[in-house]
């Protein structure tokens, strides 16, 4: 056999390297970034190390010394300096204290590029038409966001997608749902209804579970929508980075439909107020005037009389045709908030209603009933489950 | 009396067109004529908004894109 030059070895050696799977945890170290594109740093546990070797691009999450990390990658001498290092793929904090300390740096880094700013949020519509909800259908926080938002409101549409809000996959579907909203957004086609605001949901979680809205680039897709973004986390006492860059923070996914649109009990009450005034204003703006022309005809003679007496009768016929016309709006107000009230199946339960399902289906028919059926019947507070005899 | 068509304009117009006739009312000086006009088709916003209020279902419409492939 011939001996072989160097560099012949050292290809040779490669070659066999690229075969042994290099998955490795340990204490990174010696972090430096070069000309902001090559990353180098060192793994280390208690008696070994390696060197390993990244391009910064590759790099999704805020390290730093000390932390825990996992690196996938493939190991290799690298020919020049005769060294061994991994070179690596994908790296991720691994351990609730690196997730944290990540969590920390990366929310430090983005609080200085101004992604947090109170002064870039904007506004919500009061009244949109059109809501963006990013969430999976899968979740209780999209169940419980549609139930709040339709019960405190019935004029509006929303249109759902779907993504997972965990896992791998999270981060880039979510980017891609904001992303395709903003295109929406710069199209300007009628047929298509632009949301006027977009909801990001989801429950509660572990640090891991949250990973998603914790990353930079959701956090950046917040920042760059066109339209003003809602985020709701259920249940959690720490605030995701998420939340801080959204326009606005809701506290659990049910804020959030409370945060989107208004209720419309209140509603109701301020469109009758804004009625009731006008009818008041108006109605002393003709007393007003009546009181003018009173004292201007009473200047004058028999024919001033007639005059007075005509405008008198004619203002009189305006007061209460008025009056009539608000009586009438007044009164079909009333209605319509009683009926609304009386609706709502919550009063319902309380006046002694019960709602029975058989088999996750709502009964309306003793007939569907069989001996031995599972029944649950709901009451106003709580549920009772019962077999058919 | 017959309450106008339905108004076909956005909730959120109507509202706020039934504010501004609110505000007109502040005025020191209403004309009457121009006034019972303003009180007509605030009778009329109110009535819309009113029936708009009393809808009680939300359109649920889902985007049958995927997301969580890289094809889009």
């Amino acid at each position: 056999m011939r001996a072989l030059t160097v560099s012949e070895f050292l290809k040779g050696t490669n070659d066999v390297l690229a075969s042994v799977p290099a998955l490795v945890e340990g204490e990174l170290s010696g972090f430096s970034l070069r000309q902001e594109r090559w990353a180098f740093f060192s793994l280390k546990d208690e008696d070994s190390v390696v060197e390993c070797f990244m391009p910064a691009w590759k790099l999704r999450h805020e390290v730093a010394d000390g932390m825990l990390v996992r690196v996938a990658g493939v190991p290799q001498v690298y020919a020049k300096s005769g060294r061994f290092r991994i070179v690596v793929e994908a790296m991720e904090p691994v351990g609730e204290g690196s997730l944290k300390q990540a969590f920390e740096l990366l929310k430090q880094k983005l609080e200085r590029e101004g992604l947090f700013a109170p002064g870039r949020k904007r506004a919500l519509p009061r009244f949109p038409e059109t809501i963006g909800l990013i969430a999976s259908r899968e979740s209780a926080a999209y169940t419980d966001f549609v139930r709040i938002l339709k019960d405190r409101w019935g004029s509006t549409s929303v249109l759902h997608v779907e993504v997972p809000v965990q896992g791998d996959q999270a981060v880039a579907a979510i980017v891609r749902a904001f992303r395709w909203f903003a295109v929406q957004h710069g199209i300007s086609d009628l047929r298509f209804q632009i949301p006027n605001v977009l909801v990001l949901i989801r429950g509660g979680g572990s640090l891991e579970d949250l990973q998603a809205f914790n990353s930079e680039e959701v956090a950046r897709a917040i920042f760059a929508s066109p339209i003003p973004v809602v985020v709701g986390v259920g249940h959690e006492r720490d605030v995701s980075i998420a939340d801080l860059v959204a326009d606005v923070r809701a506290s659990t996914p049910s804020n959030a439909a409370e945060r989107v649109v208004p209720d419309r009990r209140d509603v109701v009450h301020e469109v009758q107020a804004a009625l009731e005034h006008v009818t008041m204003r108006f109605g002393m703006h003709i007393q007003a005037r009546r009181g003018t022309i009173d004292r201007f005809l009473l200047r004058g003679g028999a024919f001033a009389q007639q005059r007075r007496v005509w405008t008198e009768a004619r203002c009189v016929a305006m007061q209460s045709r008025i009056t009539a016309l608000h009586q009438q709006c007044v009164t079909r107000l009333e209605t319509a908030t009683r009926t609304m009230r009386n609706l709502n199946p919550t009063r319902l339960l309380a006046r002694g209603y019960s709602m029975t399902l058989v088999r996750g289906a709502l009964v309306r028919s003793a007939s569907v009933v069989r001996a031995g059926d599972a029944l649950e019947t709901q009451f106003s507070d709580g549920e009772v489950t019962s077999i058919a005899t | 009396m017959r309450m106008a068509p339905k108004v076909k304009q956005p909730f959120a117009k109507s509202f706020q067109e039934l504010e501004e006739i609110a505000a007109w009312f502040e005025r020191n000086d209403v004309d009457l004529e121009e006034g019972l006009k303003k009180f007509e088709r605030g009778m009329q916003l109110a009535s819309d908004l009113r029936d708009r209020l009393k809808v009680a279902e939300v359109k649920i419409e889902q985007i049958r894109k995927r997301f969580d492939m890289a094809a889009e």
